[in-house]
């Protein structure tokens, strides 16, 4: 094994960074080479430390741990930068890696994932954490153009619809019962396949529905 | 009456005649049986006399007594608007009726006090006035209670408006238009009836705004017992965490390493249950991250959760909004879906937002069992377990509506209002003068 990679951490929980300095330095693969406890003293002491790897928190104090990521990346496009929180939500993940972040480890299972997490990204890959790697995001499936079309009257009421009108409000609206307003619904959700709101309104916006409303 | 008087004078007059008659003759010159022509038609003219004199009596008193009962319907009419005054003066309102040309028919003294202390410029006027819908828009003229009720025909019952009468001083008025119509049919004019409800409104008012400090109150509190849990607790179960796995691997035997590996299973599990409980205080990620992506997470953990599909649209949400709204809207989608969860035994959610118009609508369908809504859509939230978050609602001026039927799912569509708040109060500042 070669000279220690140098490993710079930004958390401001002292406790925290005792352990993972124990951690990382257990094996003598990784030496850490400074620690910081908020935002600015983090940058000046990774721009000045010229560390191989740099392990950021979330939270900060004087910013978020994101926009260290990001201005962290502009400067120093080569650094490897893995992030390490608490937080478990999928956002979290997304707005990291946005931010130019190669690795995502949450701290409730750092003990046994920081150091496989390291070895990842070394090798050039992303590491997300296993626990939340499955909520990747689906996003609504789009429908395809109506194999019928849709008469003019369904499409007013599935247009006021997809707008988040409630059927009382649409036939107050169109001056047309309650019943009917769920008939044309009805039809025109048969006609588009679909038994989803937020379906509709993806086809209403590839319809461009919203931009021109009558 | 003069009927009466002819007939008589005619009776009297008869009656002199036959008594002069009588007397001139009385000397006993001529039998009585030995008359001449001239005394039959004098007697014949008496006897016409009398006549005439009967009819004009019997005239007399038929007249007299139709006078009579004239008289007293008159009276009764009379009796009538006088009551109709009084209920009028003094009913704890202010009435006017107007012609549908505006001009002042009638009003009671509580109208002329209300408009004259306003120096109003003409007392059928009181559309001159400046007054504010309780959701802040000026009536026009045209959007005036009387202009309605001329223009449709219809009865406009107790709507209430902000009114700014007199020296700058605003009062809450429940204003409502009756039109009436003539025999014809064509409208005549128009009463309309203003009463003062700034106590009620006031205490409204009040008691909203206490609300809202309690649930602030309650936020606040639970915001900051999160970001402690994260922040510290949080903190300290990791460190502990990495700490027994520096233990776990310097451990000098298999059984030790089992132990320890234990504890730091535990300790995990403790991380667990802290930021479940910190989600439920207060997710971190609409703090960070605003009402998209919070109910984003929000839909998908209980589509995970409940291992049925989750369609959401929020691309026309806004990046951030006031953060009270925000906060509420979170709060309605999460009991929302906490009801669907419990109770719909559904197959799909689709949940979509979209800011229009001012208005923050959002929708929360799905297709599960459904149920019979009450009568009284007021009660809809109470119905549908969600009386705090109505209040919550209530709060901010949004509104909460339910469709469902058994067997088709459930639709909840939940309504807030994205201007800045307006407060409306005696001394008003936020509306133009």
């Amino acid at each position: 094994m070669g000279a220690p990679c140098p490993v710079y951490l930004i958390d401001d929980h002292p406790v925290v960074v005792v352990g993972l300095r124990a951690l990382l330095e257990a094996e003598g693969e990784y030496h850490v080479v400074g620690h910081a406890g908020d935002y600015a003293s983090g940058l000046a002491g990774v721009l000045g430390a010229a560390p191989a790897i740099v392990i950021v928190d979330g939270s900060l104090p004087g910013g978020s741990g994101i926009a260290l990521v990001s201005q962290l990346r502009a400067a120093m496009p080569s650094l490897l930068l893995l992030a390490l929180t608490l937080h478990e939500e999928s956002t979290y993940v997304r707005e990291f890696f946005k931010a130019g972040a190669n690795g995502f480890v949450l701290k409730r299972t750092a003990a046994d994932d920081l150091l496989r997490a390291l070895r990842c990204i070394r090798g050039g890959d992303v590491f997300v954490d296993p626990g939340i790697a499955n909520k990747v995001l689906p996003g609504s499936r789009a429908l395809s153009r109506p194999v019928e079309e849709l008469s003019e009257r369904e499409e007013m009421v599935v247009r006021l619809v997809a707008q988040g009108f409630s059927n009382k409000e649409i036939s107050r609206k169109l001056s047309i019962g309650i019943k009917t307003v769920e008939t044309y619904r009805a039809r025109a959700y048969d006609k588009l396949g679909t038994r989803s709101r937020a379906s509709l309104v993806n086809f209403a916006i590839s319809e461009g529905w919203f931009g021109v409303m009558p | 009456m003069r009927h009466l008087w002819f007939g008589a004078a005619s009776l009297v007059l008869s009656s002199a005649v036959a008594c002069a008659y009588l007397v001139r003759n009385a000397d006993g010159t001529m039998p009585f049986w030995g008359y001449r022509y001239d005394d039959v038609v004098l007697a014949l003219a008496l006897a016409i006399n009398l006549l005439t004199g009967a009819v004009l009596i019997v005239a007399a008193r038929r007249e007299i007594k139709s006078d009579y009962e004239r008289f007293t319907a008159q009276q009764e009419v009379l009796e009538h608007e006088r009551q109709l005054a009084a209920v009028l003066q003094h009913m704890p309102a202010a009435v006017c009726v107007l012609t549908p040309a505006r001009d002042l028919v009638m009003c009671n003294d509580n109208y002329e006090k209300m408009f004259r202390s306003a120096n109003a410029p003409h007392l059928s006027m009181h559309t001159d006035f400046d007054a504010f819908s309780p959701a802040g828009e000026l009536y026009t003229v045209d959007r005036w209670p009387c202009q309605r009720a001329l223009r449709t025909g219809e009865t406009i019952h107790g709507e209430d408006m902000l009114v700014s009468v007199g020296d700058g001083e605003r009062i809450w008025l429940s204003v409502s238009a009756a039109p009436t119509s003539d025999s014809t049919g064509t409208l005549s004019s128009v009463v309309i009836v203003f009463s003062d409800v700034s106590d009620r409104r006031f205490s409204e008012e009040a008691n909203t705004n206490a609300l809202r400090g309690v649930i602030s109150a309650q936020e606040s509190e639970r915001l900051r017992i999160a970001r402690e849990l994260h922040d510290e607790l949080g903190q300290d179960l990791a460190a502990l965490s990495i700490g027994l796995k520096s233990l776990e691997s310097t451990a000098p035997d298999a059984d030790r390493k089992a132990k320890v590996a234990g504890f730091r299973r535990t300790v995990e599990m403790m991380s667990k249950h802290v930021r479940a409980i910190t989600a439920d205080l207060r997710p971190l990620v609409l703090v960070d991250f605003g009402l998209r992506h919070a109910l984003e997470e929000l839909a998908h953990g209980w589509g995970e959760r409940l291992a049925i599909s989750v369609d959401v649209h929020l691309d026309d949400l806004p990046e951030r909004l006031p953060e009270t709204s925000e906060l509420v809207a979170y709060r309605v989608v999460q009991e929302a879906l906490t009801n669907v969860a419990k109770h719909a035994n559904a197959r799909s959610i689709s949940l979509t937002a979209r800011l229009n118009d001012g208005q923050l609508r959002i929708v929360v369908e799905d297709d599960g069992l459904g149920f019979t809504p009450p009568v009284r859509p007021a009660t809809a939230g109470r119905h549908f377990g969600l009386t705090g978050i109505s209040e919550r609602l209530f709060t901010i001026g949004g509104t909460l509506e339910v469709e469902s039927s058994p067997g088709a799912g459930t639709t909840l569509f939940v309504n807030l209002p994205m201007r800045e708040e307006v407060s409306h109060g005696r001394s008003l500042s936020g509306l133009p003068n």
